[in-house]
């Protein structure tokens, strides 16, 4: 899709100007806070207004002309780290950064730092027609609005737990018993309820008034959208589409991940840590559900909504949606792997006449991938819980140790595959379509 | 309950929050009520309530003096709310009160207005979803009918329809309540802003403006975008699937979509159908837009089984008579029937009789728009068909044939390389195999006289040629139906091209059977009635064949010699050979293709192999290889090409249309529109840019977009761009093919125009345009004369004058004896109407004729008594001008220029107009003193009321076989080759424009009666009828041929038709008012009033009133046949013959 750069200018004029404008007011008001507190704050009070400078000066310059940008290197940079398995390592390393430093990064001054980058990343990057388009459609929006609002709850959900972590090592209590348990339902739950309802309608009316809904035109039955994405919410599940069989993907996954969530108090049965934040009572806990979460649900969504473009190919947040980039499509499955590259013999074609025969002969056909399948399943638990997770085991029993384990294996399968399609093209492990099973 | 003071919160704190909550939310809901009552829509309401109406109310009673009652056609669009409002008008107050901000929201009097339109879904495919146009919340005024100065000045969105003639007005034909907006306009009918509508601006200047004023932008939620102002007439197809019931009528004289038209004129014309089909029909059979393919390729598998030895004579028979009429199903039945299985027959003849033996239910019945190329070496020799296919427009600049060459602008590198080389190699082996694939045809007869360019020269002028064609001898003629023929001389130098020409000139069909140029019947001066030179007709003192006038127009058309074609470069045998091993391996594999090529091909694989390579069959010997395998790639060059679309050539008989088809093109996906690097094309090039920057830059922003109008654009502009960057990953032979065709930027968008209108998604029934029979009578026969030309010579409808005139001054018109029966009857309506005034004093009146021209055919000009100029325009239908009646052949209306307020020019008769000088000018030499307009009746006549003057049946058999009628013409009336089928529809349309009874079946006679020989009263009337007749002095016989009987005399102007024909000829109704009248028909005859109602004359000779003298004449004319009969008695004949000897 062409953009007419002047007409896209002048668009997108008054969006910039209003959110660099909102940061240059929210740094001000930090360095006013940060004055007013002293100390150490009052040194970074001096970063903070001189950020709320350039951020003025910004808001200025996209009024008036051609609005501040990245420069065209770093956007191809950008792009070109956004390919599917760059994207997947890089988010996993910068949560691993964010989880050991969070010593670190759950310091006011530095989350303030963290938004501010946000910021900065996303009004610059709002210069770009295609990023624009992606970003600023009304549907998206709030999604955006969402990261934010994700990444301020984890934050606080860390630093209380950081706190806390603290707290216990030094032997006090958590906070949350210090403040007391207890709150009164009225006037304190009520008033603030009803705050909350008030603010929140005040917000729905403006949203509504400044993201207009789209008027679009009946379903058309012979043009299907290009691409058809879920509601953001499902985005995630239906990038699993990609890498699963439907019915994996879409039924045996998604009722996992609720199994697995509904099993967990039982799963997780330590009295430690529970009824406040900490991380270093849980830390096995909190690292395989924020894992889950960030990585396999959020990240997925975002995937989905942003990196996702016509025919559900990836493309970078600066690259334009042409429908005619068509991925490289030679997807292998393991048999053919293992039968033609590995051995050099022909697949097996197992005969179409439904007996015993035709199942061993496709048993055999799969007996690669059925043998991965067993060890992965099977041999990997058998040996985590006899090495690494010893306590593991010793402390939850059999039966709760291979739910989870199962469960966990399970999980992790999602990331496996991707990356299994990613480096090698691999399709199925197993694939069995005369069974209507494949994995 | 344990109370507490002590909270978690500070509540002093929670206080101010929610106090800020609070009023947040007060001033989110006072901006929302406020964003709501300023509503687009809500604004566009109130100024048109409180302002626009009241002000154009108030404007349009100023401006007419009469009572405004053409605004009962006001408000159509809500018909319930209309009435309901105007029965209880809400006070000043309750106005006001129900405007307040949020009050307003509740309803009226400010709300949201639709049109439900279930019968005229959207067409999703496999869904249809209803129409709501909601056009009218805005556009409130857009069926007001008031005056257009005050429409005019409207701004948008309150301006009135422009034609509220044909759109909205309750009683046009689509009023706004039936048909909604969107139907014609497209666009997003259920929005209500500016922006949703999908509005779609003109031009790059609108869409900076819409951008500005109603921050416009594309929206690309609806399929279906308004279309822009320039493409409005595009959608007319849906309905209207003949287009040319969208000509200009009586009713709507102002033309109802003239781009459009001109599209489809020029598609019938470039006969884009020989590659694109235009199906008028979905395979359900359902009517889905105009229909235009090509017809049948019966003739030319006839054609091609003639060339076949193997045919026995009763078949080549049957063969000969296809060739001539292929819509004879029963001859091609037999034929083909005939040929089934049969075993003599060569490979290539057994895929002809298949094109025989299909049947089709609705068979195509255009017809190729090239010249026929069967007979080709007669006429040109191979440097002649190498220069016109390597470049048409070097030999014609204004050729209809598209250029397929020599198009290298979006080539580079190797691409560029192979074009450069094989484009030669190619056209040059198409002229090799079209030579010798050219088999003569016997020509006609030819006189014996020797060839006179000089001669030809006046035969040219006169006998019709320029009807059709040009010649950059006589720049006055513009006529486009036929090509320019200024160079043929320099084209036609094939082995006998004179003998040729003439041959075709005398009788085209015989060489050419589809050609629709007509057989001019030529009369050399000896076999005429009718030449000038003072020779007596009928007479045989004459030499016969003194003169050969189409072999004088061919010696004086091919004397033009310009410059020859430039040599043909040298053949560069490698790139032959290379060119066919591509062709080859589509059949071959490379190593045989190889061998094929250099062996030939054994005769034994005959039947195994493409038709096309049976040009390399049997043994390839040194002599023959080069023209074997030119042959080869010619054949093979022109079926990728698709030449045959276009012109008859023979081996092509079986070959479809290499283009997509059209039929459904104006919904074609956006997507699957193949743009390729079209637009870097366009940004590289910004050097091959034409016409206005404002245009420009609207096209190539809808190639930006990918839009099909930028496509159609493009490819009708440089059709080959769109291998740009794409052909060097292509072999040569599947580069794009489209050719280019000259074409000005006008012509370019009307046939986009055309294109994009071709919808396959028919309204329902009661929607689409429906004619009645009379109408599709004239819908039908349009076509016809469209095909052949006929509007060339003849009129088919007068000049109008609008005039504004002060009655009280105007003069009356002079008194004129006239039979009652003849003098026009009008109603004291009429009369009134003519008197009433406008504001300025002054009547307006259409008048229906021809203004009198002068000896050279110019405007004539007098003066009147103050010196002033003043025309005369001779009436051809009677006018009421200040309350009087202005008869047909009366005195003419005396006009000045001052009060002409509009002149719409004649249809058709350009060629009458542009012979009238020149039949003076001969009429003078010859010594005549006619009246100037007399020399009307010597060139082709205007068919205004046709239908009214000629029986049907005389008619059909007339233009079957045209038969001389008026001597006194200059020209013949030629021979088409028209099927029956279509003479009977030019009969049909002559009888429904001239509005007589339709379908006319039989012809009321006033016979004679019973016995006249018996009834001595009426014997003895018929008598003296006839001796009027045959009065040599003052009646009939002076001027008429009278069965055998020729007046004679110096000067052949003088000739009238042959009385004995009128019986056949003429309707009776209408002979008794052309005797008793004559210039009340035809103003400008010739024919004397014989029986005026004022005086007693030819007593003599008939006693009698003159309605008594003018019945007896009628009557023995139209029982003419039976009174000859009567007088001629064959017993007194065997009598006599007994008693001779």
């Amino acid at each position: 899709m062409h953009v007419d750069g002047q007409e896209f200018f002048e668009e997108i004029a008054a969006t910039l100007v209003g959110l660099h404008a909102l940061a240059a007011a929210m740094n001000a008001a930090a360095a006013c806070r940060g004055l007013r507190a002293g100390g150490g704050a009052r040194h970074r009070a001096g970063a903070w207004l001189a950020l709320a400078a350039a951020f003025a000066m910004f808001a200025a310059w996209a009024g008036r002309s051609e609005p501040p940008g990245l420069p065209a290197s770093i956007k191809t940079a950008i792009d070109a780290a956004l390919g599917p398995v760059t994207f997947f390592f890089g988010s996993l390393a910068a949560l691993t950064v964010l989880f050991l430093g969070r010593e670190f990064f759950v310091r006011p001054w530095a989350a303030w730092g963290l938004l501010n980058a946000a910021m900065l990343f996303l009004n610059l990057s709002l210069a770009d027609p295609n990023f624009a388009q992606i970003v600023l459609k009304p549907d998206n929006v709030p999604i955006v609005a969402m990261i934010f609002l994700l990444g301020f709850f984890t934050w606080l959900g860390a630093a209380q737990a950081v706190e806390n972590d603290r707290r216990l090592r030094q032997g006090r209590p958590p906070r949350e018993k210090d403040f007391g348990e207890k709150t009164l339902v009225w006037p304190d739950l009520v008033y603030i309820e009803l705050i909350c309802m008030v603010a929140l309608t005040a917000l729905l009316i403006v949203w509504a008034l400044l993201l207009r809904a789209p008027l679009e035109q009946p379903a058309n039955p012979s043009v299907t959208p290009n691409p058809s994405k879920a509601p953001w919410y499902f985005v995630g599940l239906q990038e699993m589409l990609v890498f699963f069989d439907p019915a994996i993907a879409g039924v045996v996954l998604p009722s996992l991940i609720i199994l697995g969530l509904a099993l967990v108090p039982f799963l997780d049965f330590k009295p430690e840590g529970s009824g406040y934040y900490s991380i270093a009572g849980r830390r096995f806990g909190y690292v395989v559900f924020m894992f889950g979460f960030l990585q396999l649900w959020i990240l997925l969504i975002l995937v989905g909504t942003f990196l996702r473009g016509p025919n559900w190919s990836f493309f970078g947040l600066y690259e334009p949606r042409d429908p005619h980039k068509m991925p490289l499509l030679d997807n292998v499955k393991l048999a053919e792997l293992f039968w033609t590259s590995w051995l050099g013999l022909p697949v097996p074609q197992p005969s179409a006449d439904g007996g015993l025969a035709q199942f061993a002969a496709i048993v055999w056909r799969e007996i690669a991938g059925m043998a991965a399948l067993v060890v992965y399943f099977g041999g990997i638990p058998f040996a985590l819980g006899r090495t690494v997770m010893r306590r593991h085991l010793a402390r939850m029993g059999k039966a709760r140790f291979t739910a989870m384990i199962l469960l966990l294996m399970m999980m992790l399968a999602l990331p496996i595959k991707m990356l299994l399609r990613w480096t090698c093209n691999l399709s199925y492990v197993v694939s069995m379509p005369e069974y209507y099973f494949n994995f | 309950m344990r109370t507490s003071t002590e909270t978690f919160y500070n509540i002093r704190r929670l206080h101010a929050i929610f106090a800020s909550a609070s009023l947040a939310m007060l001033a989110v809901t006072v901006w929302m009520v406020a964003a709501d009552h300023r509503r687009e829509w809500k604004r566009y309401q109130r100024a048109f309530r409180d302002q626009i109406e009241p002000e154009a109310v108030k404007a349009a009673a100023a401006l007419e003096s009469a009572p405004p009652q053409a605004n009962a056609d006001a408000a159509p669009n809500r018909p319930a709310a209309s009435e309901n409002t105007a029965s209880r008008r809400p006070s000043a107050f309750a106005k006001w009160f129900l405007g307040l901000p949020f009050i307003d929201a509740l309803g009226r009097p400010l709300a949201i207005e639709q049109i439900w339109l279930p019968d005229l879904p959207i067409d999703y495919n496999f869904c249809q979803a209803p129409r709501f146009d909601r056009c009218v919340t805005c556009h409130q005024g857009i069926a007001r009918a008031w005056p257009e100065e005050i429409s005019r000045a409207l701004p948008q969105p309150h301006r009135p329809h422009p034609r509220l003639d044909l759109y909205c007005g309750p009683r046009s034909p689509h009023p706004a309540a039936e048909y909604g907006c969107t139907i014609c306009h497209d666009g997003q009918g259920s929005a209500t802003e500016f922006r949703f509508a999908s509005h779609t601006p003109n031009d790059p200047r609108q869409r900076a403006e819409w951008r500005r004023s109603h921050r416009w932008f594309w929206n690309h939620d609806w399929d279906f975008p308004m279309r822009p102002k320039r493409f409005l007439q595009s959608n007319c197809l849906k309905c209207h699937h003949e287009v040319s019931d969208l000509e200009p009528s009586a009713r709507f004289a102002e033309p109802p979509a003239p781009k459009l038209l001109a599209g489809y004129h020029l598609v019938r014309q470039l006969g884009c159908f020989g590659c694109h089909e235009l199906n008028g029909w979905d395979a359900s059979g359902r009517r889905i837009g105009p229909d235009l393919r090509l017809e049948p390729n019966y003739h030319e598998a006839a054609l091609g089984l003639l060339a076949d030895p193997g045919l026995e004579p009763a078949e080549r028979r049957l063969a000969n008579r296809l060739v001539a009429r292929p819509d004879d199903a029963a001859t091609r039945r037999q034929l083909a029937s005939a040929l089934q299985g049969s075993p003599r027959l060569r490979s290539g003849s057994r895929a002809l009789a298949g094109i025989l033996a299909a049947e089709h239910s609705r068979p195509g019945t255009m017809r190729k728009v090239g010249p026929g190329l069967r007979d080709v070496a007669e006429r040109l020799d191979a440097a002649a068909i190498v220069a016109r296919i390597g470049d048409p427009a070097g030999f014609r600049p204004a050729t209809r044939m598209p250029r397929l060459f020599g198009m290298h602008e979006h080539l580079d590198g190797a691409a560029l390389d192979a074009v450069r080389r094989f484009e030669p190699v190619e056209i040059r082996a198409m002229a090799e195999y079209l030579l010798a694939a050219s088999r003569p045809v016997a020509a006609t007869e030819a006189a014996a006289a020797a060839p006179s360019a000089e001669r030809g020269k006046r035969w040219f002028r006169t006998q019709g040629c320029l009807a059709c064609h040009r010649h950059r001898d006589f720049p006055e003629a513009q006529a486009a139906q036929g090509p320019d023929l200024s160079h043929l001389g320099t084209m036609f130098r094939g082995r006998n091209a004179a003998a040729w020409l003439a041959s075709w000139i005398r009788d085209p069909s015989r060489h050419a059977p589809r050609t629709l140029m007509p057989s001019p019947l030529l009369e050399t001066p000896s076999t005429s009635a009718s030449r000038p030179a003072g020779q007596e007709a009928g007479r045989e003192t004459v030499p016969p064949h003194a003169e050969d006038p189409a072999a004088d127009i061919a010696a004086y058309l091919l004397s033009s010699k310009d410059a020859g074609p430039p040599a043909m470069a040298p053949l560069v045998e490698s790139d032959l050979d290379e060119l066919a091993l591509l062709y080859l391996a589509k059949t071959f594999a490379p190593e045989e293709a190889a061998r094929r090529l250099r062996e030939g091909i054994p005769t034994s694989m005959a039947a195994e192999i493409p038709p096309d390579a049976a040009e390399l069959l049997g043994p390839m010997t040194p002599e023959d290889r080069l023209a074997k395998k030119l042959r080869y790639v010619g054949r093979q060059s022109i079926r990728k090409r698709g030449c045959f679309g276009c012109h008859d050539i023979p081996g092509m008989e079986d070959a479809l249309g290499i283009g997509p088809a059209l039929s459904d093109w104006g919904r074609k996906q956006q997507s699957q529109l193949a743009f390729e690097q079209v637009g870097a094309f366009l940004d590289q090039r910004q050097d091959v840019a034409d016409g206005g920057e404002n245009e420009e830059g609207f096209y190539r922003e809808a190639v930006r977009g990918g839009r099909r109008e930028g496509f159609l654009w493009q490819k009708l502009r440089a059709p080959r761009s769109f291998d740009f960057r794409k052909a060097a990953d292509k072999p040569y032979n599947e580069h794009l093919l489209m050719g280019r065709f000259s074409l000005t930027e006008a012509e370019r968008e009307a046939i986009i125009t055309f294109v994009l209108g071709l919808v396959a998604e028919p309204p329902k029934p009661p929607h689409v345009f429906q004619p009645d029979e009379p109408t599709k009578a004239i819908v039908e026969g349009r076509k016809v004369l469209d095909q052949y030309g006929c509007v060339q010579c003849h009129t088919m409808e007068m000049e109008r004058w609008t005039i504004e005139y002060d009655p009280a001054r105007f003069p009356n018109p002079p008194p004129m004896p006239e039979h009652d029966f003849i003098l026009p009857k009008i109603d004291e309506r009429q009369r009134a109407a003519s008197l009433q005034v406008d504001r300025r004093g002054l009547s307006r009146a259409e008048l229906v004729g021809m203004p009198q021209v002068d000896a050279q055919g110019n405007l004539e000009e007098t003066e009147d008594e103050d010196g002033n100029p003043q025309y005369v325009f001779t009436l051809w239908e009677p006018a009421v001008l200040a309350g009087k009646v202005w008869p047909v052949g009366g005195a003419g209306v005396l006009v000045s220029p001052k009060q002409i307020a509009a002149r719409r020019p004649p249809r058709g008769g350009d060629f009458a107009r542009l012979l009238y000088p020149l039949a003076l000018a001969e009429a003078k030499a010859a010594g005549s003193t006619a009246a100037g307009s007399e020399a009307w009746g010597w060139v082709p006549p205007a068919l205004v009321h046709e239908g009214r003057i000629v029986q049907p049946s005389w008619l059909y058999d007339y233009l079957l076989d045209p038969k001389v009628i008026r001597p006194a013409l200059l020209l013949r009336m030629p021979k088409f080759t028209l099927s029956p089928a279509e003479a009977r529809k030019l009969v049909d349309f002559f009888a429904a424009t001239a509005g007589v009874e339709f379908p006319y079946s039989s012809v009321p006679r006033a016979r004679v009666a019973q016995g006249a020989a018996g009834n001595a009263r009426q014997a003895e009337r018929m008598d003296r009828a006839m001796r009027f007749v045959t009065d040599r002095t003052t009646y009939c016989a002076k001027c008429h041929l009278v069965g055998d009987f020729s007046p004679g005399g110096e000067i052949r102007t003088t000739l009238a038709p042959n009385l004995q024909d009128v019986a056949a000829r003429i309707r009776p109704e209408y002979l008794r008012r052309w005797l008793a009248s004559p210039k009340s028909v035809l103003p400008y005859t010739a024919m004397p009033v014989n029986f005026p109602p004022d005086q007693r004359l030819g007593q003599d000779i008939y006693p009698g009133s003159s309605v008594e003298q003018l019945d007896a004449v009628v009557e023995l004319l139209l029982n003419y046949e039976e009174y000859v009969r009567s007088r001629v008695s064959i017993r007194r004949m065997i009598e006599a013959a007994e008693k001779k000897p």
